[in-house]
Parts: structure tokens; sequence; C-alpha cells
């Protein structure tokens, strides 16, 4: 009879397990601790080995629909690379990836610690909590001579104090930092169309496969960043952020094989054990692979709050309910073969 | 004394490449020959001279031998048994444009399936996404049926055009499965997120499942999902075999020969290199003598410096 | 728990919920939610290809004072008419015109490619077997047993599955046992991608969660 019942189990059963399983954990906040994995410390420490000043070239190959996994390895990466003086030029060989790329500079979520609010605040940035005792709404923080207004959906706003138990946010990368300079620390050269052939391009002479940047559509010979950037060899590495075709493998194939440049690259992680070979030939210098390597990332770099470590615990607890049912079928198969006769 | 020679010249190019490659570095664009780039050339010649001749001797109608797929006997398998229990066959030729090798293969298999069907007067439906894919296979069938004897039993509705958008054809196909039942499900070809859709529902409704797919992230899901899978490449080798074309036979063949040459060229560094640091570990200064100077021109070759 | 008043997210909610009860049943709010979505994709990728591609590329470049600036840019009329050519693919009758620029495109690629993919994809996965997973591996100039034996099965493993990819002699005696060692191998390996989608997928799944959770609702972890 039970066993009747398992086997043909209603699948929305199992749905509503891994719901319970995702929305809980989420809910209660519990954490659990994230260790980097050896790949995502051979990852980190490739990393650390770039210097101040040095130039690295971002490729933001994705698009929405792996933002869940790859989002958050774009925001540790710029995260890391503007706090230790590292220049970023930001492209993508897909459509969607340069608005990702903006997305994380100017509106993703970058959670703060209440102290680094109130720095924030004092020059002049938006700041933005959402209090667990008030509505648990978004609310943006205006500091009035010495009270802290907490403002909804432009109303008058009420005074309100600063708790350590809320959290506390700003909106996009950029808000955090004062010296940042477009041109200078970073500089966006958009989408560009062509994949490989932009890649070669990039391989033979950058000036004249990109030509402009896209935010003020001038030359790249105009920043100070990009001056100096005769091809791909001259930058000291290239992340891509890949979800598929036209990302990681054609960095690798097209940019590395040529120049021998460093590739590190963060992936969706249905695609990494596609591209572990690549890391062992050394052709790849270090891979981040899906929500877990961004986790570990986050932690390998100290990253405040991130979305992809407030992942992991329903991730693990996900994973719980598909071991308990690969169990439970395998169960009842054995069950019904050996040991129930007809 | 000819290995010394050997070792000789390839010291001499060692030292050539290096004068070469420096130069090359300081006018990277201006230079006709990038001697770093030796060992691709070769790999270039090596590959495709292989292909090409194995085509020539095949077009010559040399017998060329390849070995039965086992995955050709379960396709043999679910259609004696579809043909039992008097069920129809579906034969899904995968997502992919015609210009797809993978749907070329599975063309080929089609023909053989439609071959069999006809012999054993079985229904055969053959949904398409592509139109391009949709007529080709429509005329596979058909001649398929005459070839077999049984131009009668071939009728239009056999291979139909459902929609191009990807998961309306999943809807499709699918309600195909629980509408109609067939006993034997073929997904041969290119797959991408569909995989599974279609290989559960088949699964659900009992059907004996063959697949075949060369992208790699699908394979899992139809090796889980169905009773028997081609893995790869062995969809290419498939479809040669049941194919006329000397062509596909003669690449395959080419192709084989490519990947013993890779293997024993594999083999034989590794065991130079099991050589090299056995000498060291022995306590011999090795990167000066005839074995370090070999080694270091062979990794540096094989690197591309 | 207060739900937001942002329209944008609202749009976003309901349209994720409505592909979630596929879950429980086929319905016209999943088909109604899917097709926005391929609508939306496709006529966004129509406007970024034109402001992207054909502007920059090819109506800029074909205007009167580039062509006069440099004359070498009238040449991209080449590839204006193979584009233009593509779009027979749309008529049944002339589709076999599109054969033109798409053997183009596929002869330019392969050739673009074959070198670079036999650079990385054969001459250096060969140079990472040989030499970077070395059966006498050296750890301070002397014989490491762990890490040799861990570099023995990934080059047998490696091996012995391009042996079962060869179709030239039958599987049998000491090829075939090979071979089939090499079918392990590969399950394994299929196992363990199997294993990440499972993981990728979830993960997609908490992303839609907490954006429903944190910015719809409202409710805070």
């Amino acid at each position: 009879m039970i066993l009747k019942f398992l086997k043909t189990l209603d699948r929305r059963i199992i749905f509503l397990f891994m719901a319970i399983a995702v929305i809980l954990p989420t809910i209660t906040g519990q954490r659990f601790p994230v260790q980097p994995s050896p790949m995502t410390d051979d990852f980190a420490s490739v990393l650390k080995e770039l210097k101040s000043n040095d130039t690295v070239l971002l490729s933001a190959d994705y698009d929405p629909g792996s933002q869940a996994e790859l989002q958050p390895m774009t925001l540790a990466f710029m995260k890391y690379c503007f706090d230790n003086n590292i220049k970023v030029v930001t492209m993508a060989l897909w459509p969607l990836g340069s608005k990702l790329i903006e997305s994380a500079l100017n509106h993703d979520r970058i959670y703060i610690p209440r102290e680094k609010a109130i720095e924030l605040m004092s020059k002049g940035k938006n700041v933005y909590v959402i209090s667990k005792k008030r509505s648990g709404a978004e609310e943006k923080i205006e500091k009035r001579g010495n009270k802290y207004i907490f403002i909804r959906d432009n109303n008058q706003g009420e005074e309100s104090i600063l708790n350590n138990e809320d959290k506390y946010y700003v909106k996009g990368l950029y808000s955090i930092y004062d010296d940042i300079k477009y041109g200078v620390d970073y500089l966006d050269i958009g989408y560009k169309v062509g994949g490989l052939v932009v890649i070669q391009g990039i391989v033979n002479d950058f000036e004249e496969t990109v030509k402009t940047d896209t935010l003020n559509n001038k030359s790249v010979l105009d920043y100070p960043i990009t001056r100096n950037i005769k091809n791909l060899k001259d930058f000291s590495a290239v992340f891509t952020i890949s979800s598929g075709n036209m990302g990681i493998k054609e960095w690798v194939v097209y940019g590395n094989g040529p120049t021998g440049v460093k590739v590190l690259s963060g992936v969706t992680a249905v695609s990494a054990p596609e591209f572990l070979p690549y890391l062992t030939s050394k052709q790849l210098s270090g891979l981040l692979a899906g929500l877990a390597g961004a986790a570990e990332f986050e932690a390998a770099t100290n990253y405040y709050e991130g979305e992809a470590s407030k992942g992991m615990t329903p991730q693990s607890y996900a994973h719980l309910v598909i071991i308990f049912f690969i169990l439970l079928g395998n169960g009842v198969y054995i069950t019904e073969k050996y040991f129930i006769k007809e | 004394m000819k290995q010394k020679v050997l070792l000789f010249s390839l010291f001499q190019l060692r030292f050539y490449s290096s004068a070469f490659a420096t130069e090359a570095e300081e006018q990277i664009s201006n230079s006709f020959f990038q001697v770093s780039r030796i060992p691709v050339l070769l790999g270039l010649i090596i590959l495709c001279g292989l292909i090409l001749y194995c085509i020539q001797i095949a077009k010559k109608g040399q017998y060329i031998f390849i070995r039965k797929i086992a995955g050709l006997n379960a396709i043999d398998d679910a259609l004696g048994r579809a043909t039992e229990m008097g069920k129809p066959v579906l034969y899904v030729p995968g997502i992919m444009e015609i210009s797809d090798l993978q749907t070329l293969a599975s063309i080929s298999i089609l023909g053989h399936i439609a071959k069999k069907t006809a012999c054993y007067e079985t229904d055969l439906y053959v949904p398409n996404r592509d139109p391009l894919v949709f007529s080709t296979a429509q005329e596979v069938v058909k001649e398929s049926y005459l070839a077999a004897g049984r131009p009668d039993a071939f009728n239009e509705n056999m291979v139909e055009y459902l929609t191009t958008d990807q998961f309306g054809y999943v809807a499709g196909v699918n309600g195909y499965m629980v509408r109609e039942e067939p006993a034997a499900n073929f997904y041969l070809g290119g797959f991408y997120a569909e995989s599974l859709l279609l290989a559960e529902t088949g699964n659900a409704v009992g059907a004996i499942q063959v697949a075949g797919t060369a992208i790699p992230s699908q394979i899992p899901f139809f090796i889980s999902a169905c009773d028997y899978t081609l893995i790869g490449e062995e969809l290419y080798a498939a479809g040669a075999y049941l194919s006329d074309d000397p062509r596909s036979k003669g690449s395959l063949k080419g192709q084989d020969m490519g990947k013993l040459a890779i293997m024993v060229v594999t083999i034989l560094l590794i065991l130079f290199n099991i050589v090299y640091n056995m000498n060291i570990s022995s306590g011999n200064d090795s990167s000066e003598g005839l074995l370090g100077k070999t080694f270091n021109v062979l990794e540096s070759g094989m690197k591309g410096e | 728990m207060t739900i937001t008043n942002d329209p944008g997210i609202w749009v976003a909610a309901i349209l994720t919920l409505a592909i979630f009860s596929f879950l429980i049943k086929d319905n016209p709010l999943y088909k109604l939610a899917e097709h926005i979505f391929v609508g939306a994709s496709a006529g966004y990728y129509v406007v970024i290809t034109y402001h992207e591609v054909l502007v920059p590329k090819l109506v800029t470049p074909l205007s009167t004072g580039a062509v006069k600036d440099n004359p070498y840019n009238l040449l991209l009329i080449i590839p204006l008419i193979l584009g233009i050519i593509m779009l027979t693919k749309l008529s049944r009758k002339h589709s076999w015109m599109a054969r033109y620029p798409l053997s183009f495109t596929v002869g330019v690629g392969a050739g673009l490619g074959i070198t670079a993919v036999i650079k990385s994809d054969i001459i250096s996965q060969i140079y990472g077997i040989a030499f970077q997973k070395p059966l006498w591996f050296l750890v301070d100039g002397k014989f490491d047993f762990t890490i040799s034996f861990f570099n023995l099965i990934y080059v047998v493993s490696v091996l012995s599955s391009l042996l079962y990819f060869f179709f030239s002699a039958e599987h049998k005696g000491v090829i075939g046992k090979t071979a089939r060692l090499g079918i392990w191998f590969l399950m394994i390996s299929f196992g363990a991608s199997f294993g990440f989608t499972v993981m990728a997928r979830i993960s997609l799944l908490i992303a839609r969660v907490q954006f429903l959770l944190e910015k719809f609702l409202g409710i805070m972890s």
C-alpha cells in the first residue's frame, strides 16, 4: 500500500517539499558558513597576484536568465578590483551583458554595515534601509541635523534610529566609492557584436576594434585607463562571466590561445564540468562555478552580506530534499525488486 | 645515431624559433611565419590530411570498417517491441537546423528506421521544428518506404511541421505522446532544454526510449530518462554507419586516425616525462643534459612559446 | 511585511508566479507569461541589433560623409547584400539563395576557428595531460605517491574515454575492456554534470524566491 503510494507519488508533493526547503531558510535567515573550495582559492590567489594599477578586462557574457548565479560574481569581482585599485575595462559579448554591468554599478543592492552607512551618509550618498521593527519595506535615510529620517515612497518621513539589526544598503557599487573615476579607474566599452571576431580583433589591435566607449562615445585613446592598451596582452587578466556560447570557450581559445593572457571565468554550474579540462591545462587560470562558486568567492574576498552567500542555506536544504527523494526512490525500487514476491 | 640527428635538428629548430620568436614579438603583425606555432601547423596538416585521405579512399570505393554501434541494436529492439505491441514509433530529429551535423546524422538514422517501420508495417510519426529539416525528413521517409517496397504505406502526415517555438514544439510532441502512447521513442539530434521534458513524458507513458545527442549538457538527462543513449560522437558514427555517403564514412575514419595519433603522441610524451622525472628524483641534474634539453624543447613547443 | 508599491516589481512578481503556476498544471496564465517573455526578448534583441549593429557597423559608415572620408567603406555593400540574401530563407521558393551567405559565414567561421581549436583543444590538452599531470610527480625533487596516483587516474580516464569513441576497431579484448573502463569514467562525469545542473536550477529558484519574499512581499529575513 505504502509502496504503491510512493511509486505513484504526485510530483507536486516533491515541488512542495522543495518550496518549503527554499522558503523557510530564506525567511529565517539562517546561515551556514561558506568555506572556499580549492578551486575558488586558486581563483582568489590569481586575483591577489594582481598589483595596484594593473588593468583587467571584464567581459559580461551572460543575460538575466543566469543573473541569479553570475551577478554576485560580477559584484564581488568589481568590488575587489575597486578596493585594490585595479583598473577595470568592462565589455560584453551578449547584448544584455552590458546592462547587467550597468546594473551592478548603479542599481544593485550593495549591503553595508551600519558604520559604513553613517560614513556614506555624511558624504551625501543615498543610503537605504530595511528595518525589521518598521515596515520591512525599503526606506531611504536622510540625515537632517542629528536626526535620521526614514522616508518611504517620497512621503514626509519619520525619525528613527539606526539599529544594528537593520539592513543598510546603497544602490550600485559606484555609490560606495568617492575616488572611482570613469575613464581612469574603469571604462565601459559596451556590447560588442561578433563574438570571436571581436576577441581576435582585441588580440591584434584594441583601439581599432573597440574605437569608442559607450557613455561618451569618445575614442578609447582619450581615456587614461586605455591609452596604453594596444592589444589583449596589455591586460593583466581577462575575467569572463559566461553562461554559454560566446563566452569562456571563445576567450580561452581565441584570447588565451594566441596571447597566453590569463583568463579567469565565472560560469553557471550547468556548464562548469565542460571547462574543467582547461583549468588542468592552465589555459584557464581560475574558475568560479555557479552560485556556490560565487558564495565562496564572496567569502574569499570578505564581501559583506553577498546575495550568493545568502543563497547557500536554502541551496543546502534543497540538496538534502533531493538526496532524500533519490534515496527514497531507490529504496522503493530495491524493495520492489528484491523483497516483494508477486 | 638517427635519434641524435633528430634531437640536433630539434635544437636547431628551437634555436631558430627563439630567435624568430623575439623578432615576432616585436613586430607581431608584420611577421609571415611564427615558428612558435609550428605544432599547430603540424596538428592541422596531420588531422586534416588524415580526414581528407580517408575521404578519398572511401570515395574510391575501398571498404571502410566501422564497428557496429551498440545503440543501433537498441534501436532495432525498440522497433521490434513497437511492432509486437501494435503501437506507433515516434522519431524526434532534434531542434537544430539542417546544417547542423547532428541533424544530418539524425536524418540518416531516420532513413534506417523508416525502412524498418515500412517493412514491419508499424506507424511512424516525425514532428519537426525546422521547416528545412521537415522537408528533408519527409523526403527521406518517403524514399525509405519506396526502397522497402511499401510506397503505399507512406502517408504525408507521418512527417509534420509543428512550430519553430522551442517550448511550443515540446508541448506538441508531449501532447502526441500522451494521446497516442507510442511504444518506441527516438530522440536523435541536437537538443537543449527540451531534452528532459520530452524524455520524462516518454518515460511516463512507458515507451522504450533511445536518445542521442552531442550537446554535452543534455547527455546526462537522456542517460537518466532513456533506455539507451548514443553519447556524443556515437551519434555521428551511427549516422555514418548507416549512411551510404562515402564522405561520412571517410571523415569518421579520418577522425579515428586523428584520435589514434593523439593517443600515441600523448602516451609517448607521458612516458618521456616519467623518464625525465625519474632521472631527477634519482639525483641527476638533468636540466642541462640531452634529456633536459629535449624536455624543454617539447614542453615549450607544446605550450606554444 | 509590506508589499511594495513599485509597479515594476509587481509586474515581475506576477509574471514569476504565473510561470510557477505551471508546477501545478499547464494553464493559460503560464502560457501568457511565456509568450510575453518570448515576445519581449525578441523585440529587445531587434532594438539592440539595430542600435548596436546596424547603425554603427553599416548605416553610419555608409553615410555620405563617412564614405567621403574613407571610400573603402563602400565595401560594406557586400555584407549588406549577403545579409539581404539571408532573408530569402523566409521564402520556401527562394530559400536556396540563403545558402551562399550561409556558406560564407560557415567558411569564415571554420577558417578562423580551426587553428585556434587545434591549439587549445588538442595541443594544449595534450600538454595538460603530459606535462601538468606527470605520472612520476615530484615534490622537492622526490617522488610523491598520492599525487602521482591521482594523476594516473586522470590519464587513464582520458585515454580510456577517448578509446571508447574509437570506431575503427571492435570493442573486444584489451580495447573492449579499456573502452568499458572509459564508459565508467564517462558515466561518473555525467553524474557530476547532472549534479551541477540540479544545483544551477535550484540557484535560479532561490533567486526568484528571494525576490518574491524580499522585494515584493517585503519580508525581511
